[in-house]
């Protein structure tokens, strides 16, 4: 069933079983996994089925730390910011879950393979597969094999726009989807414990309340913070915010473009610039990470090779030429997506200043630190390495220290309410439920811990569908 | 090749067919060394890195560069391209890297880039 928030009236109050706000990637998968229960949902959407600017304005922010385009690095609308992704889709590796001593604040409380089912599903959804070099085994590349140090990762394009499933969504009987409806407040019992009821404000003026047994929020990273932080009153900081950690380890995936070009020796990367369906990207062995004491990173190569054009290159693929490493090299530009280290001073917080519904606007200081760049820098020399030493090809390397002064963001906003074992570490637990509620729960990649090298879309699916589960089994 | 380049070689060559095992080792393997250096082709865009490649380490103009590239070598290098291609390789698992240009070379190959250099000077 669908509705508006425009069209109901003010001062009512609508019921379910479980209330989900934001219907993007996370909220519609988990929604989704409602359409056959005897469960009601409601699924309620601050945007409409097309962009409007009014309504992507209330993302509008400040930012003081590294330059970040808040509103233009996400859409609101139904469908989240499927609408306007690019949608390379992998899974985390194994070992971005795991504690690594030298990565303070890492490690997930889930483990690999318990997301592995989920991973299969909402590779089911997006119509990809595992990921694995077996899946790939006739596509036209070679994976890397010279190298124990060195993989080959690989991504899949699946940029489905989850504005197609409004559908399921307008046909079901169970769940109710109410758009241009924002969530302007979370309202808890008196010792705090439970959300009693959520208010929803329309753009028109419209107020009403959803009132659940479970809520669910799903309204991205930034937002999910901002509604957490703005529930503070001056002696209570805020649902699930008693340490202080919704809104910090706010994390990107730093992007370096034209910052290292690779001169292969031979035509063994041809097919890594990739097809619409694949792109192999370039990354460390999780042995060598582990040993190397490194964050990950992938090193795609986004266009074909082409022969050496500047002079340099030209006098360095003399010198192979010379030493008989080379007869035909080829140039790739190198597009390098890194790990963030969690760091809590990256962060959301609230503006003093308030959007057209009165909620306060956010304010974000991403940073990051100086151990970002020296992992990165030895993750290159790594590469620089093993290319070196088995004849493969030289690197032209221009990383520097101004390197990751002003990065560029891949658009994947993350870490504001992670994932943790207890409440002193994170905001929501291994269930997404939010520490010191029973029945408040997060989804989206605000509550990845760490994260890994691996564009966030299917993870966020998979964590959705495992929290559906959840619920469903402890409904 | 230039002709006084031709020259070197077929002397070098004829040296040594015509004494072998006149030489010790390591003259041997010095006259490898030349006679690959001798070889190369596109001697100036080798040079052109070479020179960069001592302006950004001058020390290694002080150093017999020759000695250096064969300081670990067998007592008779059977084949000096292949000597030079494990020593490159070597050079990056032990990271003897130079950076020229922003390019990541081995020692070796800058050393020898070096070497044209200084021959053609």
């Amino acid at each position: 069933m669908l509705e508006f928030g425009d069209t109901i009236p003010s001062g009512s109050t609508l019921h379910a079983d479980i209330a989900v706000f934001g219907a993007g990637a996370a909220g519609i998968a988990f929604a989704r996994e409602f359409l056959d229960s005897n469960q009601k949902l409601l699924l309620v959407e601050s945007g409409d089925r097309v962009p409007d600017s009014t309504i992507q304005s209330l993302y509008d922010g400040k930012t003081i730390g590294s330059p970040y385009p808040l509103s233009g690095s996400r859409s609101r609308q139904f469908g989240g910011s499927t609408n306007c992704w690019a949608g390379l889709v992998a899974r985390l590796d194994p070992i971005d879950f795991e504690k690594r001593n030298y990565i303070p604040h890492s490690g997930w409380p889930i483990h690999y393979d318990e997301l592995v089912p989920f991973y299969e599903r909402a590779e089911s959804l997006l119509q990809a597969n595992d990921g694995s070099l077996d899946a790939f085994s006739d596509a036209p590349f070679s994976p890397i094999t010279f190298s124990e140090k060195l993989r080959t990762k690989i991504y899949q394009w699946r940029p489905k726009r989850f504005l197609d499933f409004l559908s399921d969504f307008e046909r079901s009987r169970q769940i109710r989807l109410v758009l241009r409806s924002n969530v302007v407040a979370l309202h808890l019992n008196g010792d705090k414990w439970s959300i009693d009821s959520v208010t929803v404000k329309t753009l028109d003026g419209n107020t009403f309340r959803a009132v659940a047994n479970r809520y669910v929020l799903a309204l991205g990273a930034l937002e999910n913070a901002r509604l957490l932080l703005s529930s503070a009153t001056e002696d209570w900081p805020g649902v699930g915010n008693e340490y202080d950690i919704v809104g910090r380890f706010f994390m990107e995936h730093p992007h370096l473009d034209n910052q290292l070009q690779l001169m292969s020796f031979d035509g063994r990367f041809q097919g890594y610039s990739g097809s619409s369906d694949f792109y192999p990207a370039i990354a460390l062995s999780e042995e060598t990470l582990r040993t190397e004491r490194l964050c990950n990173s992938a090193f795609f190569l986004p266009v074909s090779g082409s022969a050496p054009s500047d002079p340099w290159a030209k006098r360095v693929q003399t010198i192979a030429t010379s030493f008989g490493l080379s007869s035909g090299a080829e140039c790739f530009p190198v597009g390098i997506p890194i790990e963030q280290i969690p760091n809590p001073e990256s962060r959301v917080s609230l503006d003093s200043e308030r959007d057209i519904l009165g909620m306060p606007m956010v304010t974000l200081n991403w940073q990051l630190t100086p151990e970002d760049l020296t992992s990165l820098q030895r993750t290159v020399e790594i590469l620089v390495q093993e290319f070196g030493a088995f004849h493969v090809g030289r690197f032209q390397n221009s990383l520097k220290q101004r390197s990751l002064k002003n990065p560029l963001g891949g658009n994947h906003h993350m870490g504001t309410t992670r994932m943790a074992t207890r409440p002193q570490e994170g905001v929501v637990d291994r269930d997404c439920k939010v520490f010191g509620t029973d029945n408040l729960y997060v989804l989206g990649s605000s509550v990845f811990p760490t994260s890994g090298a691996a564009n966030p879309t299917l993870t966020i699916l998979a964590l959705a569908m495992r929290l559906a589960d959840h619920l469903r089994k402890n409904a | 090749m230039k002709r006084r380049n031709f020259l070197s070689v077929l002397f070098l060559s004829l040296l040594h067919i015509l004494l072998p095992g006149c030489a010790s080792p390591r003259a041997r393997n010095l006259d490898a060394l030349n006679r690959f250096l001798l070889s190369l082709d596109k001697r100036k865009q080798l040079s052109l890195l070479g020179e960069k490649y001592l302006s950004l380490y001058p020390e290694e103009r002080e150093r017999n560069l020759k000695a250096v590239l064969l300081s670990e070598a067998p007592t008779n290098i059977p084949n000096m391209t292949s000597y030079l291609q494990d020593r490159l390789a070597q050079d990056f698992r032990t990271r003897e890297i130079a950076q020229v240009s922003r390019w990541e070379l081995s020692r070796t190959e800058a050393r020898i880039c070096a070497l044209v250099h200084l021959s053609e000077a």
